[in-house]
């Protein structure tokens, strides 16, 4: 059952989960609208029409998903599981780049895989055949996760394993649906946000989609094995990466020759064990230096 | 595509708000929407025709929009965007926009 949402339906495989769930709830209601005159000799009721009200509300229409983000952050951090929330375009190589890092990594620790395809678990048998757990959540007419759906995800992923119990943690990978706009909304409680960007595409793209790439705190350049076949300019791409999210680590990688790889997976296996380690692991080092940049911008504008 | 979503949530709170206030019927709905939350007007617009029914039927929306503030790297001027990123009018360096996110309703006027 779902600690915070009290649901207690699992996500299905293959379950469509767009319409999320009913909260039922009951509140006393003190006044009727129906009430009686007495005129003369007889009795009767009637039901005034109610005149037009104007309420102010503060509803915010992503509280919810935010609520259930925290509550996975919380249940991340239990679990000693480090969550990466991978986001791309479609084709940038998210699943391929999974693959090499699932050999590399699991040496270290389990590595748990949430794939969020529209349709199929194709990709969910690619990384289980690459030697991690994977769980496949298809969206159907969906664009995006939510933090609900990856919450029960992660509950069935990591509670169907044997060394979850041992409390060794690990990494859980979400690969989102290949979108870059919609899933920039959507905190899925995750602690690094990942965006990937292949060299097939442009250079340009970080300031095409600047909403993602400004949450990244990771930006993956993939495929740098075909840059000698396509006109896409590295430096270029930093210095738009660098614009729109001045905080976000930059790695060059190729998934199928393996250059650059080490250096990703090194930076990957240290920062989980500062994750184990650390107290509070929303305030770490970068969360901390990113606040202070944003403060003393802040403070210097005019 | 994820303003269905959104227009979802937003049914989902006002039916909420109904059983706590007491009304049957929506005349009109007011939203704070940020120039940064990453969401389409016309393709809102086009979900909330699509997904209401019951309480949010004959309702009108009406969206209030919300500029994210930007702050110059180069000379500190703010500056109200509607973009993520611009251009100084001051000093021609980069401005990157704060904020502008918001998505909430503010206001119901209720029967």
């Amino acid at each position: 059952m779902c600690g915070t949402c009290g649901c207690s339906s699992p996500v299905k495989e293959g379950e469509k989960q767009a319409e999320g769930h009913h909260h039922e709830h009951s509140h006393e209601h003190g006044h009727a609208h129906q009430h009686e005159h007495h005129h003369g000799e007889h009795n009767h009721g009637h039901t005034h029409e109610t005149e037009t009200r104007r309420i102010s509300v503060e509803l915010d229409l992503l509280a919810r998903n935010d609520q259930f983000a925290a509550a996975n952050r919380e249940q991340f951090k239990a679990q000693q599981l480090f969550a990466v929330n991978m986001v791309s375009g479609p084709g940038a190589g998210k699943t391929t780049l999974l693959e090499a890092a699932i050999k590399g990594l699991s040496a270290h620790a389990d590595v748990y895989v949430i794939e969020g395809d529209q349709q199929t678990s194709l990709d969910a048998d690619r990384i289980t055949a690459a030697g991690a757990k994977a769980k496949q959540i298809n969206t159907g007419a969906m664009c995006h996760l939510d933090a609900h759906m990856v919450g029960h995800a992660a509950s069935e992923l990591t509670t169907a394993s044997d060394s979850a119990a041992d409390k060794s943690g690990g990494w859980l990978f979400i690969e989102n649906v290949g979108n870059l706009v919609c899933p920039a909304a959507f905190d899925l409680g995750e602690y690094q946000r990942l965006a990937l960007l292949s060299v097939t595409e442009g250079d340009d793209k970080p300031l095409k989609y600047p909403d993602m790439f400004a949450s990244a705190d990771i930006v993956m350049i993939s495929k740098i094995d075909l840059l000698p076949y396509v006109p896409f300019d590295v430096e270029k791409c930093r210095q738009a990466i660098a614009t729109v999210s001045p905080q976000a680590r930059v790695f060059e990688v190729s998934a199928t020759t393996g250059e650059g790889m080490d250096e990703w997976l090194t930076w990957m296996v240290a920062a989980h064990e500062g994750y184990q380690t650390a107290s509070d692991p929303a305030v770490n080092d970068q969360t901390v230096s990113d606040q202070t940049v944003r403060a003393s911008q802040s403070a210097a504008c005019v | 595509m994820h303003e269905v979503s959104l227009v979802r949530e937003m049914k989902r709170l006002v039916e909420h708000e109904a059983e706590l206030r007491q009304f049957s019927r929506v005349k009109s709905i007011h939203i704070e929407l940020g120039s940064n939350a990453c969401v389409s007007q016309d393709a809102l617009r086009f979900a909330f025709e699509s997904v209401r029914s019951g309480l949010l039927e004959d309702t009108n929306l009406d969206i209030h929009t919300i500029l994210a503030k930007g702050c110059c790297r180069g000379c500190g001027l703010s500056a109200m965007m509607t973009e993520h990123i611009g251009v100084c009018a001051a000093c021609g360096a980069l401005i990157l926009a704060a904020g502008g996110d918001e998505m909430r309703i503010t206001e119901l006027e209720v029967v």
